[in-house]
């Protein structure tokens, strides 16, 4: 099976480890598409979505390599998977060319030109890793599919900040592997388990990062087992979530995550199929 | 996100907006129509149902000198109503007879039955009533009305904000009569609603767009009813075009100041008052469904008002009044600060507070979606 992996940008470690892990299973990494940093619409849409405050915060973490910002936690985590690995390639570009693997860079992943690479390269299954929002032409594209690694418990807690709003709900937060479809986190539902629980939230939107690949490369060594047990979801049965607002947040911290006798380690780590 | 002082400078605005040889409240504040005295007359409508905000707010110790002001719009009101129980549309004139208006009566109907059960006195109930008797009787037999409308012959979607203070008086009274006619209207009106949740005839004119305000006026009538009535056809009716708007929002990070019964919109300017009541709107949805969703969109909309707000005396803006539309010459009340636009605000941020407070008095137990009760038992 021939597979390619999304990335959001040029130095997105996410990817790069996903690439790696993938191709020491032995899976037939074929290349990236990757989305063109610098982009002024890009920009804006983040600027919208998350803020002046965020977006500068995410810059300094993941491009100045500042360990000051509040968001450094969340980097942590994969940082540190990346050097157990022993992966030392830091952007996306080295990593492909020092793998000879084909690289290319695009301003959307729904150009023309993105599909064409995903044809050109027969490409089995696209597995998604940032990019922005696929729309029908790149999701038909690979024969098998795009995969995806939602930071929820699928099909309840679909959208953004999903790890956020289960807590605040007094959910484990769970990543799912999924399909996507045209809709948002709606496509069926691979495997899903619970994100291991860390006490603070950035770190443990860190550790989300790391179990996704996880559960890619869990998914992806028994491919076919489990694409014959995904489980179609229904429309109503879940919610979409958009970005929390700082006071909740803020309440989220306090009252959740820095409660000194939290009861938010889940019971039991289930490594069972429960979607 | 501390919103104490844009409640305050809030709460200065429509106090400064009361005209002292009346006591009602003026109904906008425009250096640039009415450049010497800044404020128009005095406008019986949204004195009206501005007496209920000043109310909720003189219940709290801080604010108890607010209920002098509320009840004297209120005496006011009561001075306007017609023999047959009527009350006028349209600026205060003095010395000029005023024309009857289904709307204005039913806005002024929310002030007199919050002043009722306030006060305890029977003469605002009694006024309260006499309005409701008014209503049912120029109401045709099919729930609608065909006289004393904004726009000639049109009967509007957002007479639901009717149906809503009359569904309210029949309750405080055991009118049952009056209870029917406040049904009627909600179950003609519910046929006006589409495939696309929209809700028709929801603007000031058949067949065109409608306002952000005047949208948000119909599915708030809705949701009053269904809550008063124990209606979910009506609640569903104003829930899906408000969750449909919050998505709107949250993925354009805007609310178009107008939109067309098919979603189309008119999106240059933004029609801050209609946005105050969408932030009012989804607290209640919260209130009724704990979905902590409409919460943190209300936040945010609130955030985007708050920034709106000026702070201090302008050349041409007054403080702590919200203007109708931004840009202040956006097509909703142009070159205006409206005394309802800040009413409405205010009564958002009181609502966002009165949420807070009992999210975080309830520890977060109070938050849990009830639609998420299929996989309760997996909760921690």
């Amino acid at each position: 099976m021939k597979i390619a992996v999304t990335a959001g940008h040029s130095k997105s470690l996410h990817s790069i480890a996903l690439m790696h892990t993938l191709r020491a299973n032995g899976h037939q990494v074929v290349g990236c598409l990757q989305v063109k940093t610098f982009q002024f619409k890009r920009l804006k849409t983040y600027l919208q979505q998350y803020g002046w405050k965020t977006v500068k915060a995410k810059f300094q973490s993941h491009f100045l390599k500042q360990e000051d910002t509040y968001l450094a936690n969340e980097t942590k985590p994969i940082k540190s998977y990346l050097y157990q690995l022993g992966i030392e390639a830091k952007t996306i570009d080295f990593f492909c060319k020092k793998n000879d693997l084909a690289h290319l860079k695009v301003n959307s992943l729904n150009d023309e030109k993105a599909i064409n690479f995903v044809k050109k390269h027969k490409i089995d299954l696209l597995i998604y890793s940032g990019g922005g929002i696929l729309r029908k032409g790149i999701i038909q594209a690979p024969s098998e599919g795009v995969l995806n690694a939602h930071s929820g418990w699928l099909p309840f807690f679909r959208g953004m900040n999903v790890i956020e709003w289960s807590l605040l709900l007094k959910f484990p937060p769970h990543t799912t592997i999924h399909f996507i479809d045209a809709g948002i986190d709606t496509g069926k539902i691979l495997y899903t388990e619970p994100i291991p629980y860390h006490t603070d939230l950035y770190k443990m939107r860190g550790t989300a990062t790391v179990h996704n690949i996880e559960l890619f490369n869990k998914v992806i060594n028994n491919f076919e087992y489990y694409k014959k047990r995904a489980k179609n979801q229904s429309k109503s049965e879940g919610k979409q979530f958009f970005v929390m607002h700082a006071k909740l947040k803020q309440l989220l911290i306090d009252q959740v995550i820095k409660k000194p006798d939290h009861t938010l380690i889940p019971k039991k780590q289930s490594d069972e199929f429960h979607a | 996100m501390d919103r104490q002082l844009n409640i305050e400078k809030a709460i200065d605005f429509l106090l400064a907006s009361i005209d002292q040889k009346t006591k009602g409240s003026t109904a906008s504040y425009s250096r640039i129509l009415y450049p010497f005295k800044g404020w128009s007359a005095p406008y019986p409508e949204t004195t009206g149902y501005l007496i209920a905000t000043f109310l909720d707010l003189a219940s709290r110790t801080k604010y108890a000198h607010l209920k002098t002001p509320a009840t004297e719009m209120a005496n006011w009101i009561c001075s306007m109503q017609t023999k047959e129980g009527g009350l006028p549309g349209g600026l205060y004139r003095a010395g000029k007879e005023m024309e009857k208006s289904i709307f204005n009566t039913a806005q002024m109907l929310i002030g007199l039955v919050a002043a009722a059960n306030f006060t305890k006195e029977n003469d605002y109930l009694t006024a309260a009533h006499r309005a409701g008797v008014w209503l049912m009787d120029t109401q045709e037999t099919n729930g609608t009305w065909t006289k004393y409308h904004y726009h000639k012959g049109f009967f509007p979607s957002y007479y639901t904000r009717v149906a809503w203070p009359l569904l309210q008086i029949a309750q405080l009274t055991g009118d049952e009569k009056l209870e029917k006619a406040a049904l009627k209207t909600y179950d003609t009106l519910l046929t006006k609603v589409q495939s696309n949740k929209f809700i028709k005839d929801a603007g000031f004119q058949p067949d065109s767009y409608a306002f952000l305000h005047t949208i948000a006026y119909t599915i708030r009538g809705f949701l009053e009813g269904a809550i008063l009535a124990n209606r979910d056809d009506y609640w569903e009716a104003g829930y899906n075009l408000a969750y449909k708007l919050l998505r709107k929002y949250e993925l354009k990070k805007r609310l178009a100041g107008a939109y067309y019964s098919n979603f189309k919109e008119i999106n240059w300017y933004r029609c801050l008052t209609g946005e105050a009541q969408m932030g009012i709107i989804w607290l209640k949805i919260f209130g009724q469904t704990s979905d902590i969703r409409f919460v943190n969109t209300a936040s945010k909309l609130l955030d985007e008002l708050c920034a709106t707000q000026p702070m201090k005396n302008g050349l041409f803006l007054k403080a702590g009044g919200l203007k109708g539309s931004h840009p202040y010459f956006g097509r909703y009340m142009a070159f205006r600060q409206p005394n309802w636009a800040t009413k409405f605000f205010l009564d958002a941020l009181l609502a966002e507070e009165k949420t807070y407070h009992w999210i975080e008095h309830q520890q977060l137990d109070g938050i849990f979606d009830k639609s998420l009760e299929g996989v309760i038992n997996q909760r921690i």
